[in-house]
């Protein structure tokens, strides 16, 4: 495995994120394995931004979201090693939901779209540029008592595939 | 803004341990995780240094680099408005608000908002303004001000949250923190949905991008600014970086100094409008140009609020925040506090401090903290004269070390006097002015023999 691939999910698993790394192939079927398992029955996602074809068999599939949907699913624009961030890039608000409003935050990532560092990022985004989100880890807070509580306002789980 | 009385807000916590001991676990705990997240950073401090390279080219140069970032912000399709006070920013807000016909407002954790006091003035105008932030939801329902710049609510336990949470909004008591967390997150979800406009600060204004970047743990800053199709982004015009290149130093910087995290959950980087949207950034001013004319308080600019001085401070270790009396607390806050609402209002506030450099330590950005405050002490005792017991005795100070046989006799007369004033080895309470002396620390006897005695014996002896 790449140093990179390496880093990034050491520092994935740091922050509590769940990952698989998986073959192209095998992509559909994992993912289907994983949301069969959590018993999920529909998905939110956005077509334009997703590259591979998923085949989810009987789960329904949203592109408008509605309340109590438990999965959205993204494909990330870059992993960042260096801190385990995914790189969201949004032309519109709309595009950021998928990764907001669902529990469960099902992110996928090609390994070549795995890059070192901030700078890596910044230099290979055209101008001008859209809006960027990193995300690292499911929502988080520690306002009461220091007491840390996953999904504050966002997603309560991040699980990642790397697809390579 | 009245005079902020330090003495009165420290004994008035002093009373109360809960909130000592709330303020002393969240501090170490921020600080422990720090030391251990930075020892994963191996170039932390050339990061420091690179981050404050950038900041003072911004201070040096900053008239260009702000018309820079209008100018990109503008062509990014910001709507750009510059506020020269607080009055200013909230009259810009409001017009906004009016064109829009906006009634309710969903709101990320701002301390720029805080202090323009931006709440009181929308609720005055009928509009109803929700802060998400956990932490600030809490002390908002609670009516009370935030008492740490990144974590609002540590003063107050789970038990007060619980009730107050029941009290005010119907929960079903409990004090488990998941549930109340869940509690207000399932209330507010509403809330974003149904507003009419968001509203957030900003962490960074990056000049040649024209982009503004908003951190944060919760998802509540994302909420805010994607779901209502109004979003009004309020902020100091200090936030400036030179350019998206200096961006991953600061990053970097931030979030270690600050809960000691790697980095926070959400990084946000806002570069354009989209379909169907608007976006407003009020720049606001209210003192800061008046700082940077200032040799002394224009370093105070350079200030990323991450709040690493005030966990590291030992008097806000042993008070939090609600002692300084302003938005602003801890050691940094005491320099915004003076510069921004001024000698009257934050005269005690310099004194604060026991100057003991560990701010200056801790800041990501080197900012020389107690440098700063023994300017301000000075600035104070010019202009009040400095208090007439502490005057006194320096005089006499003065007298008794310039003249060795009052010196002698001096010393002579008080360690035989200060038995009347020790116990357990201690002088714990001194009569009359120089109680004011005693009040806040022990000090040491004057032992039995002065050094000049001592002196002399060693020298007989040997």
């Amino acid at each position: 495995m790449e140093r990179k691939t390496e880093k990034f999910i050491e520092e994935l698993k740091r922050v509590d994120a769940l990952v698989f790394l998986v073959s192209r192939r095998e992509l559909s079927k994992k993912l289907k394995e994983f949301l069969d398992d959590r018993r999920v029955k529909e998905v939110y996602l956005k077509e334009e931004g997703i590259s591979f074809s998923l085949d989810l068999g009987d789960i329904k599939i949203y592109t408008e979201f509605k309340e109590g949907i438990p999965v959205g699913i993204t494909e990330e624009n870059f992993g960042v090693a260096y801190s385990g961030g995914l790189v969201e890039l949004a032309k519109n608000a709309e595009d950021k939901l998928p990764s907001l409003l669902p529990d469960i935050h099902v992110a996928l990532i090609r390994e070549e779209n795995i890059v070192d560092d901030f700078s890596d990022v910044f230099e290979r985004i055209e101008k001008p540029l859209p809006d960027i989100t990193f995300v690292v880890g499911p929502s988080k807070t520690a306002d009461i008592e220091k007491i840390l509580v996953k999904g504050a306002h966002g997603p309560r789980e991040l699980v990642v595939f790397i697809v390579r | 803004m009245e005079r902020i009385d330090f003495y009165e807000n420290a004994r008035r916590i002093l009373a109360n341990p809960v909130i000592v001991n709330a303020v002393q676990k969240a501090t170490s705990h921020a600080l422990a995780k720090r030391l251990d997240t930075i020892s994963r950073i191996p170039d932390f401090e050339s990061l420091r240094d690179k981050a404050r390279a950038a900041k003072e080219e911004i201070i040096s140069n900053f008239e260009d680099f702000l018309e820079k970032f209008k100018k990109n912000a503008t062509r990014n399709g910001f709507i750009v408005h510059e506020a020269k006070d607080a009055k200013e920013a909230k009259d810009i807000v409001y017009e906004i608000f009016s064109n829009h016909n906006v009634k309710t407002v969903v709101s990320s954790k701002s301390m720029t908002q805080e202090e323009i006091e931006i709440n009181p003035f929308l609720e005055s105008k009928g509009i109803v303004k929700y802060e998400t932030d956990l932490g600030e939801f809490i002390i908002q329902t609670a009516k009370q001000k935030p008492s740490h710049i990144t974590a609002p609510a540590i003063h107050m336990t789970r038990k007060e949250i619980a009730q107050l949470f029941h009290d005010k909004l119907g929960m079903e008591y409990t004090e488990d923190p998941e549930e109340i967390t869940y509690f207000a997150r399932q209330f507010l979800r509403e809330k974003y949905f149904k507003a009419d406009a968001g509203m957030s600060g900003a962490n960074f204004l990056i000049a040649d991008t024209g982009s503004f970047v908003v951190v944060e743990n919760e998802g509540n800053a994302r909420m805010s600014t994607t779901l209502p199709k109004l979003h009004v982004a309020v902020t100091g015009i200090e936030k400036l970086i030179p350019s998206i290149k200096d961006f991953p130093n600061f990053i970097k910087i931030l979030a270690p100094s600050s809960t000691g995290q790697h980095q926070t959950v959400y990084t946000n980087i806002f570069s354009t409008v989209g379909r169907g949207r608007e976006v407003h950034i009020v720049l606001i001013d209210n003192g800061r140009r008046k700082m940077l004319a200032d040799p002394v308080l224009r370093e105070a600019l350079m200030c990323i609020r991450c709040g690493g001085c005030s966990n590291v401070c030992p008097i806000f270790q042993l008070l939090g925040g609600h002692a300084y009396g302003s938005v602003y607390s801890g050691p940094i806050g005491i320099i915004w506090t003076y510069a921004i609402f001024g000698h009257s209002v934050a005269r005690d506030l310099p004194f604060a401090s026991t100057l003991c450099g560990a701010c200056h330590e801790i800041c990501p950005v080197r900012i020389n903290i107690p440098k700063i405050l023994l300017h301000l002490r000075h600035r104070v005792v010019e202009k009040e004269g400095g208090p007439f017991a502490e005057r006194l005795l320096v005089e006499l100070w003065e007298k008794v070390m310039t003249h060795p046989t009052v010196n002698k006799f001096g010393f002579r007369i008080a360690s035989k006097a200060q038995v009347f004033f020790e116990r357990d080895r201690k002088i714990r309470c001194l009569p009359w002015i120089l109680s004011r002396w005693t009040e806040w620390k022990d000090i040491d006897p004057i032992p039995g023999k002065s050094f000049r005695e001592l002196w002399k014996e060693r020298q007989k002896n040997s």
